[in-house]
């Protein structure tokens, strides 16, 4: 039970923790105040609590598709919040409001992410911990996952402010850009699973590295590594790295 | 031209839907933190219903990396996903919450 603990919770904390440490160094490089932080995440676990404690209502929502429905939304959204900091940091256009509109993309990034993992680990703990004889495992290898999970963030932040800032920025740009690509093939997968989109597995790689490995898990945080993948999953996948891509490491042309 | 290209993906998406006309449903049972049955049989490249019926009061996350799916089942739920079509072989599937006694097995046949 401890072991397992840790493993759920770890799991849940790393794709939230990682993209922390991201925004925090985008928030640095830009010289933000970290105003975002404070409302983002107390909003984002409230939010989390309530999701969680509607999840029995939401999941029969579309004929038991509700729980699909919401997360490949909250994960498009995600999407979206992503491109528009994505663009916003590498086109430095003025719109008068860029730096509220960078801000608000922030702090909604991290609610939705605090709110979608942290659903799961409350259902999981509030499932357990009433029980007296889990209660003790399954809070301790919370609090070993949960510590495991920060620590990674905080190893992303400190590795990026590391390094020259120009470099720093662009890399954390395209690993948002990776997160975003998983969050929407993901969301394709939801959508699959719930028979509203079709679309066949194109390869299994799980004899490679299976998919609750140590290495699965680290891929599927950091880059949404599916180890059984739909094709529309790959074709989205691509189309958002690609675009991104585009977006961050093009360089306008000399003016003569 | 951009709506006649949004028009074409609908249509690329809803298509096949007509193509596999063909469901097959198949339920299983959380019991103990147990699945019953824990080993299941199903027709290989045909589209599978699944339901699962939680009858604990704990929650539950079902999960398969091959199959590709994981979804959460509260306590004493019950929920529907689909899988496949899937080639014929064996697919592990398990209960994250409960992994050391929530293990099962498809076999697509």
């Amino acid at each position: 039970m401890l072991l397992s603990s840790v493993i759920i919770i770890l799991r849940e904390m790393l794709e939230a923790s990682i993209l922390l440490g991201l925004l925090l160094t985008i928030g640095q490089l830009s010289q933000q105040s970290k105003r975002w932080i404070i409302y983002g995440l107390p909003i984002g676990m409230t939010g989390a609590i309530i999701y969680a404690r509607h999840l029995g209502n939401i999941s029969l929502w579309f004929n038991d598709a509700g729980q699909e429905v919401s997360n490949a939304l909250i994960n498009i959204i995600m999407v979206l919040a992503i491109f528009t900091i994505i663009f916003v940091k590498k086109t430095m256009i003025d719109w008068g409001y860029t730096s509220r509109l960078l801000t608000f993309s922030m702090t909604l990034l991290l609610v939705l992410a605090t709110l979608l993992e942290g659903a799961e680990i409350y259902v999981y703990l509030s499932s357990f911990i009433p029980q007296s004889s889990q209660a003790y495992p399954v809070s301790v290898g919370a609090l070993i996952g949960a510590s495991i999970g920060a620590s990674v963030g905080a190893l992303v932040y400190y590795s990026l402010t590391l390094i020259r800032q120009a470099i720093a920025l662009s890399a954390a740009l395209f690993f948002l850009a990776l997160l975003a690509a998983g969050l929407l093939s993901q969301a394709i997968q939801l959508l699959i699973q719930i028979d509203w989109i079709e679309s066949r597995q194109v390869w299994d790689t799980s004899w490679l590295i299976a998919e609750n490995s140590l290495t699965g898990q680290l891929l599927y945080a950091t880059t949404g590594y599916e180890s059984t993948p739909a094709l529309m999953q790959v074709v989205v996948y691509f189309f958002v790295l690609v675009t991104a891509a585009v977006i961050i490491f093009y360089k306008k042309p000399p003016q003569p | 031209m951009k709506y006649l290209s949004c028009l074409l993906i609908t249509a690329l998406l809803i298509l096949p839907r007509f193509c596999w006309a063909e469901i097959y449903s198949i339920t299983i049972r959380i019991s103990n933190h147990i699945f019953l049955p824990a080993e299941i049989h199903v027709p290989a490249n045909t589209k599978i219903k699944l339901f699962i019926i939680n009858e604990d009061n704990t929650a539950e996350e079902f999960e398969s990396g091959r199959l590709n799916r994981e979804k959460i089942i509260l306590g004493n739920q019950k929920t529907t996903l689909f899988i496949g079509p899937l080639k014929p072989g064996e697919y592990s599937f398990f209960g994250e919450f409960n992994p050391k006694t929530a293990q099962g097995i498809l076999i697509a046949k």
